[in-house]
């Protein structure tokens, strides 16, 4: 029984070194640099990542993940799409600003496994930004805050005739009887 | 055919639960109460531990108290338009069963109503809407048209009843402390043909006002899913969708108030199976037009491979909310059809079987309307979920429980039948048509 598992473990050891998707994976490098994208109709960035091998060549055909930080719902990095670095090692991602102010970038490694590398980063100072959203075509852009006030003055014709029914009914009905009761007291005394 | 009863049983059958009740009366009080505290338990023990005890998290931020909210509204909905339109078209076999319909529509919205409250998991913070409102927010209109409606519903609900109070403030005890009160909100009503007018002109002006309101109010909570831009919620036609399925469900519980309330309250010599048969036409009508809305929706959002729309269609469709999704296709929207077209299933039982499957389906169906579109990362992550605990369901089976609970207590203290009303279309001539004959409906002479 203990042979049994000794030789598994050093089969098993034999096996793990000899495969290259066990063993440790290179050290290489990865950096990033974000500038202004030049001759485009928006604002845009030109986000490029450069891979380099532990000989300090490039390294070509390795995924590349960038990310952008935002802020919103408690900060998370948001994906903005995944490159494969060319034959100089490089992998280049345009990417227009959803916001002004410092834009955070984070290009990560994916690669197959025979790499690794800390993701890089760099900052960006955007000026102007292209909108997530987009305004409705008129007419529905001109409504705006007109819809908004045109609803609540309906809301609130809407409580005035609730309350109108109402009070009609609750000054309507007593006073209904007391007219009958009158009247006919006027005939049992002229009677 | 239901036998003529005299004025005095129908006094004597409105008014019994009013002067006595029984011991079945606490005995289904009993563990109803016993359910709404536990989820008044529930919802304390929410509000100490936040709402991750009720199983919610950031990536299933809408979920089941959001379900519950349009189920319970949408029940209301039902309720009100169900007895507005009978009224408006003087349907002559409404008399017994709009105050109970009127009832189901206000209990059942002011237990939606609490959902806001349960949802926010802050209740004390509802009071920025008044403070704070936003303008351009559908949740803020949502909270107008709630309360507008919830406003509407109790006129609509107390205007019948004037001439009732006056009946009943005659005829109980003189020393009855509710006497004092029925006078007083009787309005000094002696049946007068002046009288007469202006209440029916003034409850012709609230069924016609509560129709569009019902409807606004569901459209607004339609909208403030469909104006979100989430892939799932995003569909033009999302608003009369609402509608509709506010008004299936609303049918189907005014069914199984009336049949429950008939049964308990022993109303068979004024409420037959011939109501609960013309409530069911009307459920089937709205069932189809539900289904066609909802192929209608998929067909629109599927079809058009949208990269942010088919994955939602996916976990509806085949994924992991596929089980509920076709438990509401066949239990909730198929069977209820089969079992009121088929004639030897369109009796009592098979009616409020398809009824209750309409329900319980309806509010499976507001929940995978709900979760897979919340749950779908628009950012960055994986696919959220939502785990159902002993928190989110005590406060639901509770908030189930205190609908009944409500009503058996408001008919512990107003008339469960609309008297005065049943008593003057009694003196209408009754015009079977011969449809009745062909669609197999009870006729003149038959006995039940």
């Amino acid at each position: 029984m203990m042979r049994d598992l000794l030789f598994a473990a050093v089969l098993g050891a034999l096996l793990a070194l000899s495969s290259p998707a066990l063993a440790a994976p290179a050290a290489g490098k990865l950096t990033l640099q974000s500038v202004a994208a030049l001759g485009q109709s928006q604002p845009a960035v030109q986000l490029t990542a450069r891979l380099l091998g532990p000989d300090g060549k490039p390294v070509g055909s390795q995924s590349i993940e960038f990310f952008v930080k935002s802020d919103d719902f408690g900060g998370v990095q948001v994906s903005l799409g995944t490159v494969p670095t060319d034959t100089g090692g490089q992998a280049k991602l345009l990417y227009m600003p959803r916001w002004t102010g410092t834009l955070a970038f984070t290009a990560h490694l994916i690669g197959d496994g025979t790499l690794a590398a800390p993701p890089a980063t760099s900052s960006y100072l955007a000026a102007a930004a292209v909108p997530a959203y987009h305004m409705a075509p008129a007419p529905l852009s001109a409504l705006r805050f007109g819809v908004a006030w045109a609803v609540e003055a309906l809301a609130v014709a809407v409580w005035v005739m609730l309350a109108a029914v109402l009070i009609r009914v609750v000054r309507g009905l007593p006073r209904l009887a007391r007219e009958t009761e009158a009247s006919s007291h006027i005939e049992g005394v002229s009677g | 055919m239901r036998k003529r009863t005299s004025r005095t049983e129908l006094d004597e059958t409105a008014l019994r639960p009013v002067t006595s009740s029984g011991r079945g009366f606490w005995l289904v009080m009993l563990p109803l109460g016993l359910l709404v505290l536990a989820a008044l338990f529930a919802w304390g023990w929410q509000i100490w531990q936040g709402l991750g005890s009720a199983g919610y998290n950031d990536q299933a931020f809408w979920s089941i108290y959001e379900s519950n909210l349009v189920t319970f509204i949408g029940v209301a909905y039902g309720g009100a338009v169900v007895s507005a339109i009978l009224r408006l078209t003087r349907t002559a076999w409404r008399a017994p069963i709009t105050r109970l319909a009127e009832a189901t529509a206000l209990f059942s919205l002011l237990v939606g109503m609490m959902f806001a409250l349960v949802h926010l998991g802050r209740p004390e913070r509802i009071w920025e809407l008044v403070t704070r409102p936003r303008l351009s927010s559908p949740i803020f209109w949502d909270f107008v048209a709630v309360t507008t409606y919830l406003v509407a519903t109790v006129i609509f609900l107390y205007l019948p009843l004037i001439p009732d109070l006056a009946a009943l403030a005659g005829r109980l005890p003189a020393g009855s402390r509710l006497v004092a009160w029925y006078r007083r909100l009787s309005l000094d009503w002696r049946a007068l043909p002046a009288q007469r007018r202006l209440l029916d002109g003034a409850m012709a002006v609230m069924a016609v006002a509560i129709i569009p309101m019902a409807v606004s109010v569901h459209s607004v909570l339609a909208w403030a899913f469909a104006l979100s831009g989430r892939p799932g919620w995003d569909s033009s036609i999302f608003a009369p969708y609402f509608v509709v399925a506010a008004l299936y469900s609303g049918v189907a519980l005014v069914i199984l108030v009336v049949a429950g309330f008939r049964q308990g309250y022993r109303l068979h010599a004024y409420i037959g199976e011939d109501h609960l048969i013309h409530l069911a036409y009307l459920m089937v009508v709205l069932d189809a037009t539900y289904l066609y809305f909802t192929f209608a929706d998929l067909l629109g959002e599927g079809f058009s491979m949208n990269n942010s729309v088919v994955p939602v269609m996916g976990q509806l469709l085949t994924g992991q909310y596929a089980p509920s999704f076709w438990i509401w296709a066949v239990g909730g929207g198929l069977l209820p059809l089969l079992l009121v077209a088929l004639p030897w299933t369109r009796r009592t039982w098979g009616i409020v079987t398809a009824a209750a499957l309409v329900v319980a389906g309806m509010w499976l169906k507001r929940i995978v309307i709900v979760l897979p579109a919340a749950a779908q990362p628009m950012i960055a992550g994986g696919w959220g979920s939502f785990h159902f605990t002993w928190v989110s369901i005590t406060i639901t089976v509770g908030a189930a429980a205190a609908i009944p609970l409500l009503m058996m207590g408001f008919f512990r203290m107003f008339p469960v039948l609309s008297v005065t009303e049943i008593e003057e279309l009694a003196e209408e001539p009754v015009v079977r048509p011969r449809a009745h004959a062909a669609f197999g409906l009870p006729q003149e002479g038959d006995e039940e």
